[in-house]
């Protein structure tokens, strides 16, 4: 099973699992390669981040069946459950079957399961719990603030994306709220677990606040009505604007160079214009600014 | 002008507080001393202590901004400088001026920082036998009669007939004295004629133009490059999406208003491809910034530069919205574009030969009915 392209891949991970696409949300990396194919997003004019691999965020609680399993699924499109790390249940990935056993390379295709961190992060003998069962022999990696991303989502259609097979074009997929999803980025970045992926959010950051420059406020004031309406949320909202504050803060602050440091190897040798630090802090703070 | 020599009643002094007068402008009020001076040397400075006290009390008790105004025969720069760096130091919240029988101004104003420094070397005759100096008073009144007819396209500023200089001096609120020493300076320089004895018509404007054009550049404006925050100045949409800011400021936002080559796209007179795109602003440039979604830059041939106007008057006067976007009138736009580096030029003749050859061809004649 190869692929001539991430694109094509999507398509195949998204023509796999298209009974359960009502339920599932794509989120990650390859959400804001479809942000911008949205009919409301603006023409990037920053190359969107490539990426490998495909996450599908679902409710908490599991996924009713739906035809065939989750694994049956993936099994028939060629992918194998691949378990790893010592958790219980294990963190589990799709990886197509040729790659199995292979070094978990940062070029491999792969997908993974997430769902929301509800109830206590660790077991009563203090083990953390990473992740929980959504199908029989299908595990989700339990995220913090992935409840966000759940959130009054949007819908974009393949039809956009060249060079995949004529059937998947009819796709249609969800994709995270832009506005929830830059603040479920900010927020994680405190999250132990993930400060190997900070500095790639932090670009994402500023690239889903490029696609939808043209309406950053409406975005904003939809999100900050949202959380306001929920007291768990309200905290979650005020976390985020202490960090958003330091993250995004001024030209010299971390978010913007960590940003800055990843679009720069992005676009080495692109041709493309490499945004500057004044241009990461200024375009962020325009969508931060309103709450 | 409210009211002249004006007196407050102040404890202890039999005379009160004397100030020279007071004027309204823009729901402001301002208490203005002036002083005349031959020079103006470093030992005016001591001479203009007393003044700077008074319109310091007067806005303590009255609240009226205080206004400095100094007219001497010359002004020298080097004072002028030491004179800013004094005031800033002993009195920050002082407005002040300081203009010479040249025609020379020197200003801090709530419209701006002003300084026009005419040719220092000609005779100390006074202003009425200067030559024109083409300094912001000098555009707009040339600008107000060049355009008041109402056919005149590419213009926002006022219109109406104009009969004599005290119409004219109506017209684009200058105060008399200072239009007939324009005309007179305009006469000298073989601009303007005088149809029966009284009525205002332009002349040689070629030449007047040409001179204009000689004297003046896109660059004597104060520059700021800047690129797009989001870097999508390269898509061919950009300009557009630009336009639509410009279209969607709010109220609040500082006044602004577009010339160049995506002022010509407006005026429909579009002749290149060229996308640079310049913008006049007022105020503090931030908020302007942020509004349009803008950085500062580096590059030294960066998509959009904003204009801090040498000339305020002369560049706002005119301006009218096309297409809902402020934008510069036509003169000002040809002006600009003259030596603006991407075909400015050829785009520059293009607006001559279809807005401004008529335009000129109309304005020798007197205005209509006369």
């Amino acid at each position: 099973m190869e692929f001539d392209s991430p694109d094509a891949f999507l398509a195949h991970v998204l023509w796999t699992f298209r009974s359960y696409l009502d339920t599932l949300v794509l989120v990650g990396g390859f959400a804001v390669r479809l942000y911008e194919i949205h009919p409301r997003a603006a023409p990037a004019a920053v190359r969107v981040l490539r990426t490998f691999d495909a996450d599908l965020a679902t409710p908490s609680g599991g996924i009713p069946l739906a035809g065939e399993s989750l694994s049956a699924l993936a099994e028939a499109a060629g992918f194998q459950l691949d378990f790893r790390g010592d958790h219980i249940p294990a963190v589990m990935k799709l990886v197509p079957k040729e790659a199995i056993g292979g070094a978990v390379g940062v070029d491999q295709y792969t997908v993974e399961f997430l769902t929301p961190m509800t109830g206590a992060p660790a077991s009563r003998s203090g083990r953390a719990v990473m992740t929980s069962d959504i199908q029989a022999g299908v595990t989700a990696q339990r995220l913090r603030y992935l409840d966000l991303l759940l959130e009054s989502p949007w819908r974009v259609s393949l039809a956009g994306l060249s060079g995949i097979p004529d059937a998947t074009t009819t796709i249609e997929v969800r994709l995270p709220h832009p506005g929830f999803f830059i603040v479920q980025k900010i927020l994680i970045s405190e999250e132990l677990n993930r400060q190997d992926k900070r500095s790639k959010d932090m670009a994402y950051v500023y690239q889903v606040v490029s696609l939808f420059r043209r309406e950053l406020i409406a975005l904003a004031d939809d999100v900050r009505d949202q959380m306001n309406a929920i007291p768990a949320w309200r905290r979650w909202l005020e976390r985020f604007r202490r960090l958003a504050g330091s993250l995004f803060g001024g030209p010299t602050a971390p978010g913007v160079t960590e940003a800055h440091t990843v679009l720069r190897a992005e676009m080495a040798g692109s041709g493309l214009d490499v945004p500057s630090p004044q241009m990461i802090h200024a375009g962020v703070s325009l969508f931060l600014k309103n709450f | 002008m409210r009211e002249q020599e004006v007196r407050l009643p102040a404890e202890g002094l039999s005379h009160g507080l004397h100030l020279d007068f007071i004027m309204s402008r823009e729901g402001r009020s301002f208490a203005v001393e002036v002083k005349v001076a031959r020079e103006f040397a470093d030992w005016v400075f001591q001479w203009m202590a007393r003044p700077i006290l008074a319109l310091q009390a007067a806005h303590r008790l009255k609240s009226w901004e205080p206004i400095l105004a100094i007219y001497v025969d010359s002004i020298d720069l080097r004072i002028v400088r030491r004179f800013k760096g004094q005031i800033a130091l002993y009195a920050p919240n002082l407005w002040w001026l300081v203009a010479d029988g040249h025609g020379s101004l020197v200003a801090h104003l709530p419209s701006g920082d002003e300084e026009e420094i005419g040719d220092l070397h000609s005779p100390r005759s006074g202003y009425a036998s200067a030559k024109l100096s083409f300094g912001d008073l000098d555009q707009w009144l040339l600008k107000v009669l060049l355009f008041a007819r109402p056919q005149a396209a590419g213009w926002g500023g006022p219109r109406g007939p104009i009969r004599n200089l005290a119409q004219l001096a109506k017209l684009a609120a200058v105060s008399p004295p200072l239009v007939y020493r324009w005309a007179a300076a305009m006469e000298r320089s073989d601009y303007l004629a005088k149809r029966m004895g009284r009525v205002p018509v332009l002349a040689n404007l070629d030449a007047l133009l040409g001179e204009w054009r000689g004297r003046y550049r896109v660059s004597d404006n104060n520059p700021i490059p800047c690129s797009s925050v989001f870097g999508e100045h390269a898509d061919e949409s950009f300009p557009d999406e630009f336009l639509n800011r410009l279209r969607h400021l709010s109220d609040s936002a500082p006044p602004c208003a577009l010339t160049g080559h995506q002022a010509c796209r407006l005026y429909r007179l579009k002749h290149s491809d060229a996308r640079s795109i310049h913008l006049y602003y007022s105020g503090e440039p931030s908020v302007l910034m942020e509004a349009l979604q803008l950085v500062r830059s580096d590059n030294p041939v960066a998509p959009v530069v904003l204009l801090q106007p040498r000339h305020r008057r002369s560049v706002f006067g005119g301006v009218s919205r096309v297409d809902d976007v402020p934008v510069c009138d036509i003169l000002q736009v040809y002006l600009d574009l003259y030596h603006l580096p991407d075909r400015g030029r050829e785009q520059a003749d293009f607006v001559h030969e279809r807005i401004l050859t008529p335009l000129i061809r109309s304005a020798v004649e007197p205005q209509d009915g006369i």
